[in-house]
């Protein structure tokens, strides 16, 4: 009786779904998939690629720059909506390697020590091969340098669903450390010493993003967040109820933390100061600006700050194209939000959902290059870096990237 | 869109299982949108390996892709959608169908308990062929059922008598 009326609630509870079609479209995305890998294979062997190096800042700024006098609060802009390329243009910005391939073989932090890296990378575990793959460091160079020190597992949650630790925000401001969450823990890789700190944080932690040069804030499930002073080795609970989840933090001490969260199925923007139990600003995503047929339903991931006053952030929603033809909550998107009246500013379309399929939460934001050029993975190009003011996107790094990833290019 | 040619076989052997497929991801993710990004990101993997799969158990290797997905999809980008209120426990449900309140209860399950209840008592599976597509041991499929059923119960106790008592 019991598991027989278990069975049945099942299959009541699914019992509206309608039988679908999907042979013939996954057939074609698996060609598509399969010659794009072709075509990424044959380019890394055989095509030169121009190189323009963009040098990286010395050090980052100790304190924000002060926000643009141009635009109003009261007044949001219309949002500038452009659409990805079939196939974008090729940049290599150094260190980054043209093409995502971390060397099996690569050298153990503990024997060679780096003194400052661009990007931390983990790759994802495969279908068959669970077994969790190491970090590794890209660094100013463009050597990569496995991470063979801090005793590093997956984290957890209450209800045994296990994550590969690395995160967006991972990464120093000084890009000399490496913080990941653990179970009960903080591990702090320190990459010039090769020298892992363990600092005790309660809690099955699983997001990590950094408050200026010393302070990590740990999350756990949901929002709220634990402090880790790493100078003094403070351990506190955070009053402002940030979530590790939806903001990647801020580089600059006393800077703003901003993020977006679903509120009674609102989006809504929240930018909290650290210490203050109430955020500073609340508002609805202001969607207004957006031209018709457009519209975000979801943001996901963390949202990067720009330090100007702009969040660069994932989402999926709707769209509807020149032909007219609906995409409801299949398109992807890459948007910067204006942290100070909740406005959309720019919407990058990632394209035809019927020509290039993309999967669900198909990208992150990564990081701002400059002040104007936002770096982002997507599940089709690999890296891209893009600038919001004339809607160019460059693919700066060949994938598949299946990993996970944080990068500081300045 | 041009017409392509799609391997007899695999459009058969997708024809015959997709339904039920789909019906097993919406159980696992409770979403019709997800659901089907789910199952056709799974069947993609398959027709990539369509040659090498086919002579062995492609339903097999669909199902270990599309609940793995599942599971790791929802670890990845999981939000929180705060509710100003929180949802009412005190009101009166009797008039609710079963169906809704299951379905409520089942929502709040880790996704990996979700998973191991649609494998054992949708999918009719053993539990070594749960544990098998999860990548799990045996005892942890198990305990995660046992603390799935334990937690309906609290969370529908009207269920009691159908999920795990008598």
């Amino acid at each position: 009786m019991t598991t027989n009326r278990l069975t049945e609630l099942f299959e009541e509870t699914s019992a509206g779904v309608a039988p679908p079609s999907l042979a013939a479209t996954a057939w074609a995305r698996s060609r598509r998939v399969r010659r794009t890998r072709q075509l990424l294979t044959g380019a890394a062997v055989a095509v030169v690629i121009a190189a323009v190096a963009i040098p990286l800042n010395a050090g980052r700024p100790e304190t924000p720059p002060m926000l643009s006098s141009t635009v109003s609060p009261s007044t949001p802009p219309l949002t500038t909506v452009t659409s990805i390329a079939a196939n974008p243009s090729r940049r290599t910005i150094a260190p980054l390697p043209a093409a995502f391939a971390i060397p099996a073989g690569a050298r153990t932090l503990s024997e060679h020590p780096v003194q400052q890296a661009v990007m931390v990378a983990q790759e994802r575990a495969g279908e068959t091969d669970r077994t969790l793959r190491p970090l590794h460091v890209l660094d100013s160079a463009g050597e990569w340098t496995r991470i063979d020190v801090g005793d590093i597992v997956r984290t957890r949650d209450a209800g045994g669903n296990e994550a590969d630790p690395l995160r967006v925000a991972s990464l120093s401001p000084d890009r000399r450390r490496v913080a990941v969450a653990q179970p009960q823990a903080l591990v702090v890789v320190d990459l010039p010493t090769a020298k892992a700190r363990r600092f005790p944080v309660p809690g099955l932690n699983e997001q990590v993003m950094w408050w200026g040069a010393d302070t990590v804030l740990v999350g756990a499930d949901g929002p709220g967040v634990t402090r880790v002073d790493l100078a003094t080795g403070a351990i506190s609970g955070e009053p402002a109820a940030v979530s590790g989840w939806n903001s990647a933090g801020n580089s600059v001490l006393g800077g703003e933390l901003a993020e977006i969260v679903k509120i009674d199925g609102r989006n809504v923007l929240r930018v909290w100061e650290m210490g203050s139990a109430k955020p500073v600003r609340e508002m609805p995503v202001d969607q207004s600006g957006l031209p018709p047929g457009f519209a975000v339903t979801e943001f996901y991931g963390q949202a990067v700050p720009d330090g100007n006053g702009r969040i660069a952030v994932a989402a999926w929603g709707d769209r509807i194209d020149d032909q007219g033809r609906e995409f409801r909550g299949g398109a992807q998107m890459l948007i910067v939000v204006d942290t100070r009246n909740g406005a959309l500013r720019t919407v990058l379309d990632l394209g035809d959902p019927l020509e290039s399929p993309r999967s669900k939460a198909c990208c992150a934001v990564l990081d701002w290059i400059d002040d104007q050029t936002v770096l982002a993975r997507t599940d089709l190009e690999g890296l891209v870096a893009w600038t919001p003011r004339n809607g160019e996107v460059v693919r700066v790094m060949a994938g598949p990237v299946d990993a996970a990833v944080s990068v500081r290019m300045r | 869109m041009r017409s392509i040619h799609v391997d007899t076989d695999f459009a058969a052997f997708v024809e015959s299982r997709q339904h039920r497929l789909l019906r097993s991801a919406y159980l696992v993710c409770g979403d019709h949108h997800l659901a089907e990004d789910l199952l056709q990101g799974a069947l993609v993997k398959l027709a990539l390996r369509w040659n090498r799969v086919r002579e062995g158990d492609p339903e097999a290797f669909l199902r270990t892709v599309m609940y793995r997905d599942a599971v790791s999809w929802w670890r990845r980008f999981r939000r929180e959608d705060l509710s100003a209120a929180p949802p009412d426990r005190t009101g009166d449900r009797d008039d609710l169908p079963n169906r809704l309140v299951f379905e409520a209860a089942l929502r709040r399950l880790p996704p990996r308990q979700r998973a191991v209840l649609v494998l054992r008592y949708f999918d009719d599976l053993t539990e070594a062929r749960t544990a098998e597509i999860l990548g799990v041991t045996v005892g942890t499929v198990k305990s995660q059922a046992n603390a799935a059923l334990r937690k309906l119960r609290e969370l529908a106790p009207e269920l009691g008598e159908m999920v795990g008592k008598g």
